[in-house]
């Protein structure tokens, strides 16, 4: 008996049909099959009649598929057909608002079709949407996150930030005295509780190994005050806002999961930092990640934790007025409002000056909106520019995407006269025809803002991933969001209007519909419509090579930017031939004694390396965020009257200025022996120097720590480095002497006639004889080192290169494009010049000379406008430089060059191929 | 005597499908079978047109199909009538009805 199954499914071809279903017809259509061949063969039939019979149910088995696919339930196409049918007739016996109504979801139906129909046009279309809308949306998800999220509290509108102002009206951080006179306002506040913001600890994760956390030290009153509740445990009690109480911890939700594996029995272990013992009381609330937008803190300590954490830095940070740390988050008492609430700290203000003039003199306490506070008030103002510039950067992105698109739309245009021409002639008006295009347009729209969330969800994650290879000073978290959705939706239809609406006018322009009725227009026809075509394309080309050309230019500038600042004179000899290694012994629980044997051990086994000229240790290296001191300068508060002077601070081995070639002005460098003198001898930069004295040469001057008694004496001023960013200016630092016990995280740094990463390699090796269980912190050479402090920079080069190149990329299809499109289109004219006599050459050189007379004009608008720009880009990239002539330069040769083959090509294959041979045949 | 054209048969369809599911339930070729049999073998459809009209009708939800298995035999798909097939069927003999009068009326048969 033959395979009956097998037979049916060989001939049934049904498209469009689930495939379940499609299964279940084949076994269904088997089994009958086989009833009828069983049947005839116990009538007595052969095997061969019995299967004829059989045969003979179905003949035509396209007719079969095409009735099955009509009936079967699954099927759209077919249902789309009857729907559009009913939704036609709707409309055609509309009149009115009504017919408009009627008409849209027709015009949907048949978009969706359309496009179905042309997959080539439509994913082209859709994959350069959603690389526009895409890159829109993901900048939009970084700017919004940062800048205009809105907090996650409740009551939002009751809680408020309280900054002090210096003597400049910049809004700051307060002192714990002044918090606690704060907190005690009767009236003022329900509560308010004290923050350190943006601190960073090492964490002794579950595996052992240390790993760098973002935390924040906050007062018992934090989680009241923001009226979050924790996932679990408590938060902190009133003991441990002291030093000396327990020390306590929250762990964030986010990293309790991430690295504990959300462990219920986590509550009243131990987590260490830095050797300290801290215990977790609590489980921060879900998906908190503290007071700044897009940062995620990993851990909020309490008060009593900053001993154990900070060590000797922190002593006092809870008693003295002049040490500014604390941000104030308060949540306002009910029918106080924030005037009332600022005329009460300002009363606050008054009284403090009055009492404390040394501190509080000529400072204020402001009182602002806690909504309205992302970083700090100060901060907030540099960088919302920036957000600015970024969405304009990601607009012009899209903006190129529209024209392309619009040139592509309105070439498609053109080919479909003749069926414009027709449904115009049964009677269908403009506004049916330029609605129809416009749905289209919509629809692709629509398509490309999907895909372009994708986009944007993908690259929040590999920002979100970056970042921390990044070494910001940030724990960026991103996610695609409900207002990321909208913008994106938003974004779509104005799209789709954008790139759509010009060439529905366009195609359907009554005016033109003489020439669409015949399609052999004559030479004279085609060469004015033409000049009308090139006039709206020439627009397109325009617009394209100019925004293409800002953003070339911005990518350019930010490379140079790059490039300069990793040749910046970091006053370290361009950190030429220098490799270091920092590690951290306190970390593998070494003590001041043992630490001091195994760094001293390490130096001088590095000094035994070969090649090896000179050898030191620091416990910061230039180029890096560290600390700072609060000085008393006799010479300030004579000029100034300021009392206070906080200056950045590096602790330095002996030999530490020769091995980074840092060069000594006056005076002398620390000797082996001064290493045991801690806080009485300094050495400081030329820009201390200047900077507080007004001189270079201050060899014997002295100066005082604030609370402090024994004055330090200045017995060398050496040259300036770059203290924490490459792009700085000169910044006051002062050195004090290193003995290598004194710190247990050091970085061994040496100067070697080598190689330096094989320097740092070898140095790592020696580490690693020494005590492998010693983490190493970072080690490497020192470009390396600077290198990594440009990665924002360098990220920010390398999107922006990216969107350049998109640019590039979509504005050379699209000269291609227009090219080819305006050859075939005038295929007459180009006939008529051949027949004159022109040569092929002659044609190409004409066509190529109209399209870059535009690419000329859309790159002088660029360049103008990418100088403009400039300014503003420089508020997000310090260091640029405002406009530089070698860049425009060669951005101006690059997209010449793109422009000159992209036009070219499709102009030459044009006149050498087809088009001659059309023009031969007529 | 097959000479009824398809487009006549194939109106009618639908209704001499509902009507043989309305007592019993039965599989895609018998039903075929059984129209030829109470037509006195004047009516022949193949599979080629009473399938896909079953497809139709159950996806309207008028009958129900549901795979049955006896042993020794090869599983089939018997379809019966549904609540709303009954219904439908009811209303479309009613029509039938009206509109076979009437144009029998015209056309001046008179059934004795």
């Amino acid at each position: 008996m033959p395979d009956w199954e097998r037979y049916v499914r060989d001939r049934l071809r049904i498209r469009d049909v689930l495939p379940e279903r499609q299964q279940r017809m084949v076994r269904e259509l088997a089994s009958n099959l086989e009833d009828i061949y069983g049947e005839a063969r116990a009538d007595g039939a052969s095997e061969q009649d019995a299967e004829a019979a059989a045969r003979r149910h179905v003949e035509d088995w396209d007719q079969l598929a095409s009735d099955l696919r009509r009936a079967d339930p699954s099927a759209l196409q077919p249902r789309l057909d009857k729907l559009r049918d009913t939704l036609d007739s709707a409309h055609a016996a509309a009149r009115g608002p009504r017919r408009l109504a009627a008409g849209l979801p027709r015009d949907v139906l048949h978009g969706i079709r359309r496009l179905r129909s042309q997959p080539g046009f439509t994913s082209v279309a859709v994959i350069v949407l959603a690389l526009g809308i895409g890159a829109n949306a993901a900048m939009f998800n970084v700017v919004d996150t940062f800048l205009y999220r809105p907090l996650p509290y409740p009551n939002p509108e009751e809680l408020v930030r309280v900054f002090e102002t210096d003597e400049d009206e910049r809004a700051g951080t307060c002192s714990y005295p002044t918090y606690v006179d704060l907190a005690s306002l009767r009236g003022v506040f329900t509560a308010a509780a004290p923050v350190i913001l943006g601190q960073s600890a090492s964490w002794v994760d579950a595996s052992g190994s240390p790993r760098e956390v973002a935390v924040s030290f906050v007062g018992s009153a934090y989680f009241p005050v923001t009226g979050l509740a924790l996932a679990m445990g408590r938060s902190f009690t009133e003991t441990e806002d002291r030093q000396g109480g327990p020390a306590a911890a929250v762990i964030s939700h986010r990293l309790w999961v991430s690295a504990l594996g959300a462990d219920p029995a986590v509550l009243g272990k131990v987590a260490r930092f830095s050797g300290a013992a801290v215990t977790i009381v609590g489980v921060g609330p879900r998906g908190y990640g503290g007071m700044i937008p897009g940062h995620s803190v990993d851990f909020w300590l309490s008060f009593s934790a900053l001993g154990p954490v900070w060590g000797e830095y922190a002593g006092g940070t809870l008693e003295r007025r002049g040490d500014h740390w604390f941000d104030v988050l308060g949540r306002l008492s009910p029918g106080i409002g924030r005037a009332q609430a600022q005329a009460g700290v300002a009363n606050l203000a008054s009284r403090l000056a009055a009492d404390f003039p040394e501190y509080h003199r000529g400072r204020n306490l402001v009182v602002y909106d806690a909504s309205s506070v992302r970083l700090k008030p100060e901060t907030d103002t540099s960088i919302r520019p920036a957000g600015v510039v970024l969405m304009a950067i990601s607009g012009l992105v899209l903006l190129v995407a529209c024209t392309n698109l619009a040139s592509l739309v309105l070439a498609r245009g053109w080919r479909r006269r003749r069926e414009i021409g027709i449904r115009q002639a049964v009677g269908a008006t403009r506004w049916d025809l330029v609605r129809q295009l416009l749905v289209e347009s919509l629809l692709l729209g629509l398509a490309g803002g999907a895909a372009g969330v994708l986009v944007a969800w993908w690259s929040g994650r590999v920002i979100t991933a970056q970042a921390a290879a990044l070494s910001l000073p940030l724990n960026v978290t991103l996610g695609v969001d409900f207002r990321v959705l909208v913008f994106a939706f938003l974004l779509s239809l104005a799209a789709g209007l954008a790139f759509g609406t010009a060439p529905a006018l366009r195609v359907t322009n009554p005016a033109l519909a003489a020439s669409l009725s015949n399609p052999e227009t004559t030479v004279q026809g085609s060469m004015t419509a033409r000049r009308r075509r090139v006039g709206l394309r020439g627009i397109f080309i325009i617009a394209q090579v100019g925004a293409s050309m800002v953003l070339l230019v911005a990518a350019g500038l930010l490379v140079r930017a790059v490039q300069e600042a990793q040749g910046v004179n970091l006053g370290a000899a361009a950190a030429a031939r220098i490799a270091f290694v920092q590690a951290d012994a306190g970390q593998a629980g070494y003590d001041e004694a043992r630490a001091g044997s195994l760094f001293r051990e390490l130096a001088d086994r590095v000094r035994g390396l070969p090649g090896v000229e000179s050898v030191s240790w620091a416990n910061r290296l230039p180029v890096t965020v560290g600390s700072s001191s609060t000085l008393v300068i006799d010479e300030v508060k004579q000029r100034t009257g300021a009392e206070t002077v906080e200056v950045e601070l590096a602790w330095v081995g002996h030999g530490y200025f020769e091995t980074l070639r840092i060069p000594l002005l006056h005076g002398r460098v620390f000797t082996e022996q001064d290493e045991v003198a801690r806080r009485r001898l300094a050495v400081v930069s030329l820009a201390m120097a200047e900077r507080y004295w007004g001189r270079a040469d201050v060899v014997g001057e002295t100066y005082l720590h604030q609370g402090g008694t024994t004055p330090v004496e200045i017995v060398g001023v050496v040259g300036n480095v770059k203290v924490e960013t490459p792009g700085e200016s000169p910044t006051p630092i002062f050195y004090y002497p290193l003995a290598p016990g004194d710190f247990g995280r050091l970085a061994i740094v040496a100067r070697g006639t080598g190689q330096p990463d094989t320097l740092a390699a070898a140095m790592r090796a020696v580490l690693r004889e020494l005590d492998g269980t010693v983490p190493v912190v970072e080690a490497g050479t020192m470009a390396d080192h600077v290198a990594r402090s440009l990665s924002l920079q360098r990220a920010a080069a390398g999107a922006l290169g990216l969107f350049g190149a998109l640019a590039l990329l979509l504005a050379a299809i699209g000269l291609y494009g227009v090219v080819a499109a305006t050859v075939t289109e005038r295929t007459s004219e180009v006939g008529i010049r051949m027949a004159l006599g022109a040569a092929p050459r002659d044609i190409v050189a004409m066509l190529v000379r109209e399209v870059m007379l535009l690419v000329a004009i859309g790159g002088a608008i660029g360049l103008v406008a990418a100088a403009l720009m400039a300014p503003a880009l420089r508020s997000l990239v310090l260091g640029l430089a405002r406009t530089d002539a070698p860049t425009m330069a060669v951005v101006t040769a690059l997209l010449a060059a793109v422009a000159l083959v992209a036009s070219w090509l499709p102009a030459r294959r044009a006149v050498s191929g087809g088009t001659l041979a059309a023009i031969k045949q007529r | 005597m097959d000479s009824f054209s398809s487009e006549l048969k194939k109106g009618s369809m639908e209704m001499l499908v509902l009507s043989l599911l309305e007592d019993r339930s039965l599989h895609g070729y018998e039903i075929g079978k059984q129209i030829e049999a109470r037509s006195g073998g004047r009516l022949k459809f193949a599979l080629a047109s009473v399938y896909p009209t079953l497809v139709r009708l159950e996806a309207r939800n008028l009958i129900k199909g549901r795979w049955v298995e006896r042993p020794g035999e090869r599983s089939r798909r018997y379809y019966r009538l549904t609540p709303q097939g009954l219904r439908a069927l009811a209303s479309r003999k009613e029509a039938w009805r009206g509109y076979t009068a009437a144009v029998n009326q015209v056309l001046g048969i008179h059934h004795a």
